[in-house]
């Protein structure tokens, strides 16, 4: 799997934070999103699935 | 458990509920037929930016669909639009629709959602407004172009949120709540007065402990009378006053109904093979055990996303913490789990942080102001139960 986000369209409700915080955080700078690991581990793929559906804007795209 | 044989799905409802099972049910590999029926005429879409973004005009009504275009034909999922159910027969399982056609379903998913609440007092006159529809709320971004004065009935968030909206162009607002404080209910007493200032500060007035009487106009809604005997003019109303679920229609089914659907924290209602999902239901949440109607948008996702793991054979429980949001004036407000009967404030250097305690000494929510990473490691902490006086030391390293 591969985790990418698109930060122009992020509204910063980082709800995909609580889903999988070690996977994305916000940026220091811009308070956008950004993905901290681009290939998970596989232990992983269910807490990242649930981060990507909870994003209101759909910022977060899976490649599986 | 055998492999269901590919039974046909029904949602009933076409919100966001409807289009997450939908979604949910293909990538889990769902193979039989599902169907949404909708008394709306659009495919289903989003609601919150209906009191915000779609308001202010930067987002169109199309960027509020849930389904992208050719979304529905690869998920291969039938949609209804424009009639509504008109009842539910649970032993011919059977949707009975208001133009008298009848679905058939193998497993049904209730997801009928909620309607903005009336005020008996309050008359049907142009300038007057509630919202809860892609029609509303553009109804009221037209009005909005031309209106001078706006009052709205009920600091609630969507009240708020289109009080905010109006205030960035410039018009004139004033939002009357009968409570002492705005959302008390949800925020507790001493977080209520957080959005009051925010308000202030933009120079919206919101006036606690005052009722409105009656509503004046003729054709146009002209001014409002309050309990006090002011008339305060206006030219465009907005009733916020709470939402009502749509549940009339299950009405001699079977389906157990105590405001909102019962539902077990796997989704299923008092009827086997009848679900429900969202706004129109009250789950029982796994971790507290309590029964709750949520109608917030990310429980009613994580529910959709539960109800179509059931229906695939799965056992998963709802257990998660609620948690919302608003956004008013380019600030965002986030709340997660519940205001107790202990609250702490701290002006932290991105914005205001509240920990809500109960009588046990353990944190049971989190408000924050602009500060969406703090309220992400406070639900976490919500979620393990922490106990207050950690969830103190936490407050004080933010
Ligand atoms: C203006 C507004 C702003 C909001 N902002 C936020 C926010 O900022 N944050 C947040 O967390 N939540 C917010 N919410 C709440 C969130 O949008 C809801 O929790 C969510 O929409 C619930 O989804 P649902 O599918 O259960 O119900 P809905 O989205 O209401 O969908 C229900 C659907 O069922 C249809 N229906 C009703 N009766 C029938 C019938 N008899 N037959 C057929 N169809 C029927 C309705 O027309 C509708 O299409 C907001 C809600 C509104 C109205
Ligand atoms: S949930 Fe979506 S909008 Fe929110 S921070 Fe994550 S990517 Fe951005």
């Amino acid at each position: 799997m591969k985790v990418s986000v698109d930060q122009t369209v992020c509204r910063e409700y980082a709800n995909c934070i609580v889903e999988a915080p070690d996977v994305f955080d916000l940026d220091e700078e811009n308070g956008k999103v950004i993905a901290l690991i681009t290939e998970p581990d596989p232990s992983q793929y269910d807490e990242v699935r649930a981060a990507a559906a909870s994003c209101p804007v759909k910022a977060i795209t899976l490649h599986e | 458990m055998s492999a269901p044989a590919a039974p046909s799905v029904v949602v009933v409802g076409g919100g966001l509920v409807a289009a997450t099972v939908a979604r949910e049910l293909r990538r889990l590999g769902h193979a039989g037929p599902v169907t949404i029926v909708s008394d709306e005429v659009e495919p289903p879409y989003d609601r919150p930016p209906l009191s915000k973004q779609l308001l202010a005009g930067t987002v169109t009504a199309e960027e509020t669909h849930l389904l992208k275009p050719g979304e529905i034909d690869d998920l291969g999922i039938t949609l209804r639009l424009g009639v509504a159910a008109a009842g539910l027969e649970t032993a011919a399982q059977e949707v009975v629709l208001a133009d008298g056609v009848r679905v058939p379903y193998d497993r049904l998913v209730l997801a009928t959602g909620s309607r903005a609440r009336r005020l008996p007092s309050v008359p049907e006159l142009t300038g007057v407004h509630h919202l809860r529809a892609l029609g509303d709320s553009t109804a009221i971004a037209t009005e909005l172009a031309s209106a001078r004065r706006l009052v709205v009935i009920g600091a609630g968030f969507i009240g708020l949120e289109v009080a905010a909206v109006a205030r960035s162009q410039d018009i004139d607002v004033t939002v009357v709540e009968t409570a002492a404080r705005p959302l008390t209910r949800v925020l507790g007493s001493e977080a209520g007065s957080l959005l009051t200032d925010m308000h202030a500060e933009h120079g919206a007035t919101i006036r606690c402990s005052t009722t409105v009487t009656e509503v004046r106009g003729t054709d146009g809604v002209e001014g409002v009378l309050l309990d006090g005997g002011e008339l305060l003019p206006a030219d465009l109303l907005l009733v916020g006053v709470g939402a009502v679920p749509n549940t009339e229609w299950l009405a001699g089914s079977g389906v157990a109904v105590d405001d909102g659907v019962v539902c077990d924290a796997t989704g299923c209602t008092s009827v086997p093979d009848v679900f429900a999902a969202g706004d129109v239901s009250r789950w029982r949440n796994a971790s507290t055990g309590a029964q709750v109607r949520v109608e917030q948008w990310q429980s009613a996702l994580e529910q959709a996303m539960i109800v179509a793991d059931a229906l695939t054979g799965g056992s998963r429980e709802w257990d998660s913490v609620p948690y919302f949001w608003s956004d008013q004036y380019d600030t965002k407000l986030q709340l997660c789990g519940a205001a107790g009967p202990r609250s702490e404030r701290r002006e932290t250097a991105r914005g205001p942080v509240v920990l809500f305690g109960d009588d046990a000494d353990r944190l049971v929510g989190v408000l924050t102001v602009g500060n969406p990473r703090a309220l992400a490691q406070g639900r976490r902490l919500v979620a393990a139960g922490t106990a207050w006086e950690q969830a103190e030391e936490w407050l004080a390293g933010l």
